[in-house]
């Protein structure tokens, strides 16, 4: 049933009445993920050391001087999970952004023009029955290691999950007498959009939040088999460094190597997928 | 027939898409040395490669060539040698396939049926918080590399409970007595993992299906009746969430297949996820290629399979 | 004779998997004409109606605007022959975007029009010629309105593309008893004052509105009777014409008749 607002909203006012119907959960899984774009934004502001700054000796316990310790090259180890925040979340939006958009406009152009449209379905069907991660992984062993090619890559790959979901409501959408009132007076393909992305927008929404949280995972496997730019520090790289010290599993390094960078994947992660978390109808993909 | 003429053909090009994906992507990506697009690093790598690389790929013939070399390749089952073992590609994956499909396959069978009775059973209670979603959603997100790399510092390091890598302890063989303990102790873990993984999306997705059809007019009418709950879970409720639930498992175990090779490669365990990891590790091209063909038509098989369940099924009706 | 004829239906036939929703139906519209017609659920009546307006494609035939043949899908005519058309749905709620004001939704019509250089009646004044107690709903929300207030707007926006002919598809089934006369003769004074041709499709007609020049009779795809309306009562000759009048005097006896 469509909800009838008594008047336009404006931005203020919609964010407010989004907010207060979020439960106590999604409100602080909310805040958690504002923290986390902000600790992006501004957070290397704040490292004591640079990433790349590898004089300090190597190993040392945490202290007051290094709050994570460093690392076997001698790098401080807090200063680089500050780094970590801006790339990996970084990775997070561009990529869960780039599939978003991509999936969108494809479902949407394949809605419009069903010739082509049933082509590029048939793409987006092989693609779902290839184990993703895996054709990502090949890709990117292939392609020279840099941070653009592991972000491409994922969209690449990804858009075909948001396509399935799209399409499906985007065509449902189109057949609703509105949308055929704009088609049977001839409206172009921006008439057409503009009604649908009305009435679309939260599921988009949901979308671009679903991805972003895959494009985490995919970075942080692809870190872990030792894939991207080695020299930029997402948290995937580093726990891939902690796992390389060779005395991982046999003293407590890992307590201040490994954990933060662990707990604040995780952290992102849970709290992405609570957000979008549907108690009435759980999504699932 | 005709719809099994359609469905064999439609299968036929997808394999045949994915032999030309195969060969393709590693010609097309920047910075690939088998890269048509980017002169420069091709050259730079020529020099570098080995003679099985040159022989296998022979990069410097023009490209339809190497198209038609590649399917004759593939016809004689010869996937080229791995670069770092120095083994017939082929076969290092047969070793390994069977210890990967072994875990696959009972990961799937312990969490298919645990998952879908959990969310059935979540579903047709009152109390929604039973189903306890919000663990399971974040469980689903969690990636599974991290997931099986804490498990095994933990549990086979720290508090050595688990056997720590491998399927079997070093210098058993199959024919001694006590082999196979082994290989269930070793294999505890990456299936307890497995499964964890695997749970939270089945039942959340049995979860939504029951809670729709819990509004049927035909269910309210078997709760008024009085039938008990487990009839009404396995006549009324099952056989109708089948289809849907079909095609999600489709896609679920080629999740699973991917989250094996993972798995794999954080204990060590000799399947293809040992492969994968070697292959990334040393950049063994040939190998990483015949390991995405395997999985790819692996993929292909399992669709298959529940394409005509879901057919069978929707024939039943 | 073809000349003279606004909208020519020939042979249009549609399938939709076994049932045949349209078989070899020819009908045809002059200028200014109102036309009503009649059948059950299934009859194929909304099928005819899509396949004029171009939102299906028919499996043979053709629709021809003034001689001239119109492609069978919406997307491939020309502006000036999608304009000439124009569809009423069923249901207004569902035919506007309800979070829209009336004069956004009016005004998207304006906008296409003007698009394509073709004449269109001002918003406003579209509205004004339907019902000008509407205008002081200009900047509300279109969901706040009542069903008939919004039929009405949904004709408004119907008349701005100028069209030649109207097609109301069951526009008044989702109306009250008042709604539904005030909506035909608000469709019958536009057929007066505009010249537009009427295509109006029911499910029961109410015989006391005598400004119908024609009505034709549908069941299972088949056009079964086409009787001018004034002699509709006297010279109807299919079973299911003959029950439509019955049921008719059933619940509106006339002076003299007993009813059955």
């Amino acid at each position: 049933m469509n909800v009838i607002h008594s008047d336009r909203l404006s931005l203020g006012a919609s964010l407010l009445r989004w907010w207060s119907a979020l439960s106590i959960s999604k409100r602080v899984c909310s805040v958690i993920c504002l923290l986390y774009l902000l600790m992006a934004l501004f957070g290397p502001v704040f490292a004591p050391y640079g990433a790349d700054d590898f004089s300090s000796s190597s190993l040392l316990p945490p202290s007051w001087e290094h709050l994570l310790g460093t690392d076997e090259m001698g790098h401080d180890i807090f200063s680089m999970l500050l780094q970590g925040f801006r790339l990996s979340i970084g990775v997070s939006l561009l990529a869960g952004g780039g599939s978003t958009l991509v999936g969108t406009l494809l479902a949407f152009a394949s809605c419009y023009f069903p010739r082509v449209g049933g082509l590029i379905r048939h793409l987006a069907n092989l693609m779902l029955i290839l184990p993703e991660m895996v054709v990502i992984l090949f890709v990117a062993i292939f392609a020279a290691p840099t941070m653009a090619n592991t972000v491409l890559a994922i969209v690449f790959f990804s858009w075909p999950r948001v396509f399935r979901i799209a399409h499906a409501k985007i065509l449902a959408c189109m057949g609703k007498n509105k949308v055929q009132y704009t088609l049977l007076l001839g409206g172009n393909v921006l008439d057409v959009a503009r009604k649908v992305g009305r009435d679309l927008y939260p599921v988009f929404g949901t979308l671009l939040v679903l991805q972003c949280n895959r494009a985490v995972t995919y970075e942080t496997t692809l870190a872990f088999f030792g894939i991207g730019d080695p020299l930029l520090k997402t948290w995937g790289r580093l726990i891939r460094s902690a796992l390389n010290y060779e005395n991982f599993f046999y003293d407590t390094t890992f307590l201040w190597y490994l954990l933060p960078a662990l707990l604040c994947v995780v952290g992102f992660v849970a709290s992405l997928s609570i957000l979008i978390f549907d108690e009435d109808r759980i999504k699932d993909d | 027939m005709k719809r099994g003429a359609a469905f064999v053909a439609k299968y036929l090009i997808y394999l045949a898409l994915i032999v030309c994906i195969s060969f393709f992507l590693p010609r097309l990506l920047p910075g690939s040395p088998l890269s048509v697009l980017d002169e420069s690093t091709v050259s730079q790598n020529m020099g570098a490669s080995s003679q099985a690389f040159q022989a296998y790929y022979a990069p410097d013939r023009p490209l339809p060539e190497q198209f038609v070399r590649y399917l004759g390749h593939l016809f004689q089952g010869d996937l080229g040698y791995s670069l770092t073992a120095k083994r017939p590609v082929l076969e290092m994956i047969g070793q390994s396939i069977g210890w990967s499909l072994l875990l696959a396959g009972l990961s799937l069978a312990v969490g298919i049926p645990l998952g879908i009775w959990y969310g059935i059973r979540a579903g047709m209670r009152e109390n929604r918080r039973s189903f306890r979603g919000v663990a399971l959603v974040v469980l689903q997100g969690i990636p599974v590399v991290l997931l099986a790399t804490v498990a095994q510092l933990v549990l086979c390091y720290q508090l050595q409970i688990f056997p720590k890598r491998g399927a079997y302890c070093v210098g058993m063989t199959p024919g001694e007595p006590g082999y196979w303990l082994d290989v269930l102790a070793h294999m505890a873990l990456p299936l307890l993992i497995m499964t964890l993984t695997e749970i939270p999306s089945i039942a959340i997705f049995a979860y939504n299906s029951t809670m729709r059809m819990k509004g049927e007019q035909f269910v309210r009418m078997a709760n008024y009746l009085q039938i008990p709950q487990k009839v009404i879970r396995r006549r009324y409720i099952l056989p109708n969430i089948l289809p849907e639930l079909l095609g999600k498992l489709s896609i679920q175990c080629i999740t699973c297949l991917a989250g094996t090779l993972f798995v794999e490669s954080v204990f060590s365990y000799p399947g293809i996820g040992l492969l994968l990891r070697t292959a990334t590790a040393n950049r063994d091209y040939t190998l990483m290629q015949g390991i995405l063909l395997v999985v790819c038509v692996l993929g292909l098989v399992i669709s298959g399979i529940f394409d005509l369940l879901i057919h069978r099924n929707a024939e039943k009706c | 004779m073809s000349r003279e004829m606004l909208l020519q239906c020939s042979h249009l036939t549609k399938q939709y998997g076994k049932v045949a929703a349209l078989e070899a139906v020819s009908l045809a519209l002059s200028p200014g004409e109102g036309l009503l017609v009649v059948g059950e659920t299934g009859s194929g009546k909304t099928t005819l109606a899509k396949v004029i307006c171009g939102g299906v494609t028919p499996d043979e035939g053709q629709v021809l605007l003034q001689g001239r043949p119109l492609a069978p899908s919406c997307r491939r005519r020309a502006f000036g022959e999608l304009a000439a058309i124009q569809y009423i749905f069923q249901d207004p709620y569902s035919a506007v975007d309800l979070r829209q004001t009336v004069a956004q939704v009016l005004e998207e019509a304006v906008r296409i029009c003007r698009r394509h250089r073709h004449p269109a009646t001002p918003a406003q004044r579209a509205l004004e010629d339907v019902d000008p107690a509407l205008l002081q709903a200009w900047d509300r929300p279109a969901g706040t309105l009542s069903g008939g207030q919004l039929q009405k707007v949904c004709v408004a926006r119907a008349l701005i593309p100028n069209p030649k002919v109207l097609i109301a598809d069951e526009a008044t089934s989702m109306l009250d008893q008042a709604g539904a006369e005030e909506l035909f003769r608000l469709l019958g004074r536009i057929r007066q004052e505009r010249g537009v041709a009427l295509l109006a499709i029911v499910h029961d007609i109410d015989f006391s509105q005598t400004f119908w020049d024609r009505i034709a009779v549908f069941q299972g795809g088949h056009l079964v009777e086409e009787l001018p309306f004034a002699q509709f009562s006297a010279q109807a000759k299919h079973p299911y014409s003959r029950k439509l009048l019955e049921s008719y005097r059933y619940f509106y006896p006339q002076e003299g008749e007993t009813h059955v």
